[in-house]
């Protein structure tokens, strides 16, 4: 059993822990200190034989995902998240995390946040372009919806002009691809030999993070800026040991970001555009600059009260566009998305989305749904398939014979 | 001269002021009045804080359970401001709704998702919709304000224990409401809502709301510890049990800021 503990580096984050422990010793939990969270079982199908001996049909796992709250005054108080799963048939993607440990300090207009933590940036559906600050945890989910937690030390201004955020990040954590037995696998494999840094200092880098964002009338706006190791990395060919490997390499980038929502009535337009100021290898496999520009932008409608009924209808449209080829397979997209939200006392929902390539008309489908069952259980359905994948749409191929269904049941507590 | 006509003309004025409650009154005017009165009655809370319980009744009469905490502060020449934070169900824990309503226009919404740390901004034309698979939709919840209906006065008429009524129907100004009229009783003492029936848009009857265990604060304000609302076409229920009412706890206008829905318990 492997188990992924991250620790970040000196910010006296293991000193905070230590206070945190001290705190529950010594106050009575009715008092302070508050536990939630929850927990659950999962099964995840798939539709097609494994590709290796390693791999299976079916992955069944258990998790937790305690939550702990301590308001030290009415200025100050600790909020950790943990997060651990056993999955009987995988061992990467037996798994703990340090979801959040974050001390937050509160005045009328500033805050303080030191710790590790997660923070969300942008309005769009299919793609989260301008949210850099936390790394993807590949292990829990293919699309990039669960993230690992970030050592963040966090400064926030609320004035009349907007919200102002700057970040430091001590530290950068690689995504864990998992080994041979997890789905899906690249092609020709990832390579054993450690990860490859274009920062001399690898993993035990300071980063940088800025956001400002305002509400106006009908528009929400945020202009964000990243400095530091991009997150989404790109891959070398290598040989290793006579064979084909593909080596993950992580560059140094600076990223400009704008997100935005407009909305008149029932409509809402979303957009995220960026400007990477990255780098990318040469032939001779040297670092060399990369400027890049990349875009989401699209609506959500809404269907109120369908048929005299309760349900709300959405229609959603998107168009993703980004001229880096060999990170994302989102050159020119178009993602359609249909949401079902039946506003009934289970809080059902159902979202369907479909993504083609405008290119070669490769096509990925995903289908999200989930219904409360009593006051604290919540069952969720997940689903991907690929359709009409075009033989040189690398990313889309990586998924092929992939196709799977997930149920999770969970009890909140 | 110029004294007299004053005082002449100011009594006469008083005179036709006083005397429009009284005489020549329409149905429509003699409505507009009471409600004018009612909002009057409840000027000034400022800002208020309470506990909500609402029970979700089907008709097989099983139950579920939500727990919400409300703040809400008066703003004078507009919709209030309110927050409402949900305790449970647990997997809701923590979600939060920022209102800005107006009296004109769309409300500003913005709701808060703890799980992923994400503040949105949603579509507030959604007013019909129901609040939480409950029978109350959104408009029901929000703040009542003397200019999101005309009204016509019906009648008198006795409406509980030594109670009683006037009768009037309201209909919505916004287009997008899920009402055609609403019939609301309101007591003739104090001027508290005591019951509503609203009608949907085909004019058919469709929900009963009623007030009771009313309490006042303050000296003045009324507030009503139950409220139970009946769906007649789909024989649903939802009760609501108010708790902890709190009046002027000093809350601002930056409480209620979109911004600091992350920090809330």
């Amino acid at each position: 059993m492997k188990t992924q503990f991250y620790f970040p580096p000196p910010l006296g984050t293991l000193k905070t822990s230590l206070v945190l422990s001290t705190m529950f010793i010594f106050s009575p939990p009715s008092f302070a200190v508050e536990l939630s969270g929850k927990g659950g079982g999962e099964f995840l199908n798939f539709f097609q034989s494994a590709k290796n001996p390693e791999q299976h049909r079916t992955y069944a796992s258990v998790f937790i995902e305690p939550e702990l709250y301590y308001a030290i005054n009415d200025h100050q108080e600790l909020k950790a998240k943990l997060f651990y799963r056993y999955d009987a048939n995988s061992t990467s993607r037996t798994h703990a995390d340090i979801r959040e440990l974050m001390f937050y300090q509160y005045a009328d207009e500033w805050e303080i946040h030191a710790g590790i933590g997660k923070v969300f940036w942008g309005t769009t559906e299919s793609r989260h372009l301008v949210d850099v600050v936390n790394q993807i945890d590949m292990l829990e989910s293919l699309d990039d919806e669960a993230r690992l937690g970030q050592a963040i030390l966090q400064g926030k201004l609320i004035k009349s002009w907007g919200e102002l955020d700057i970040m430091l990040l001590p530290g950068f954590r690689p995504i864990q691809f998992g080994n041979q037995e997890v789905r899906s696998q690249f092609l020709p494999p990832l390579a054993n030999q450690s990860t490859r840094y274009q920062s001399k200092e690898k993993t035990n880098t300071l980063d940088f993070a800025a956001r400002w964002n305002q509400s106006f009338e009908y528009l929400d706006l945020g202009l964000s800026y990243f400095s530091g190791t991009q997150r989404t990395p790109l891959f070398q060919f290598i040989t290793e040991q006579g064979q084909p490997k593909l080596l993950p390499v992580y560059v140094q980038s600076q990223q400009f970001g704008l997100d935005a929502q407009y909305i008149v009535n029932d409509l809402l337009l979303k957009a995220e555009a960026i400007h990477r100021n990255s780098h990318q290898l040469n032939q001779n496999n040297q670092f060399t600059p990369y400027q890049t520009n990349a875009l989401v932008a699209g609506f959500e409608y809404t269907f109120v009260g369908v048929y005299n009924t309760a349900y709300d209808i959405g229609i959603i449209g998107e168009y993703l566009y980004d001229e880096w080829e060999s990170i994302t397979p989102f050159q020119k997209d178009w993602m359609s998305g249909l949401r079902w939200v039946f506003n009934d006392e289970q809080s059902t929902e159902i979202l369907l989305s479909h993504i083609i390539d405008v290119d070669d008309q490769s096509q990925t489908w995903s289908l999200k749904a989930s219904r409360r069952i009593g006051d604290n259980w919540k069952a969720e359905l997940k689903g991907r398939w690929v359709t009409n994948v075009d033989p040189n749409n690398y990313f889309v191929k990586t998924y092929q014979q992939d196709d799977f269904i997930n149920f999770k049941l969970s009890y909140y507590f | 001269m110029k004294k007299p006509l004053f005082s002449t003309l100011g009594f006469i004025l008083t005179l036709f002021l006083f005397s429009v409650p009284i005489y020549a009154q329409t149905p429509e005017e003699k409505g507009l009045a009471i409600a004018i009165e009612a909002d009057k009655r409840d000027n000034g809370w400022g800002d208020q804080t309470s506990n909500i319980e609402m029970i979700l009744l089907n008709r097989q009469g099983e139950s579920s359970q939500r727990k919400i905490r409300s703040k809400a502060l008066e703003i004078q020449g507009d919709g209030d401001k309110s927050l409402t934070i949900f305790d449970t169900p647990r997997d809701l824990k923590g979600t939060a709704f920022l209102t800005f309503s107006h009296i004109q226009g769309a409300d500003d919404q913005w709701l808060y998702l703890p799980a992923l740390k994400r503040v949105k901004r949603i579509s507030s034309r959604n007013k019909s919709g129901p609040f939480m698979g409950s029978e109350f939709a959104y408009e029901d919840m929000s703040s009542q304000e003397v200019e999101k209906y005309t009204y016509k006065y019906l009648r008198d008429e006795p409406c509980g224990v030594g109670l009683t009524c006037f009768v009037s129907e309201r209909y919505p100004i916004d287009k997008y409401s899920g009402y055609t009229k609403q019939v609301i009783w309101l007591d003739t003492e104090e001027y508290r809502p005591i019951k509503i029936d609203f009608y949907d848009r085909k004019n058919a009857l469709l929900k009963t709301l009623t007030f009771t265990e009313y309490q006042q604060y303050l000296g003045q304000y009324w507030r009503p510890h139950k409220l139970e609302m009946v769906n007649h076409q789909t024989g649903k229920k939802s009760i609501v049990n108010n708790s902890n009412y709190q009046f002027k706890t000093g809350l601002t206008d930056s409480d209620f800021n979109k911004s600091k829905l992350k920090r809330l318990r």
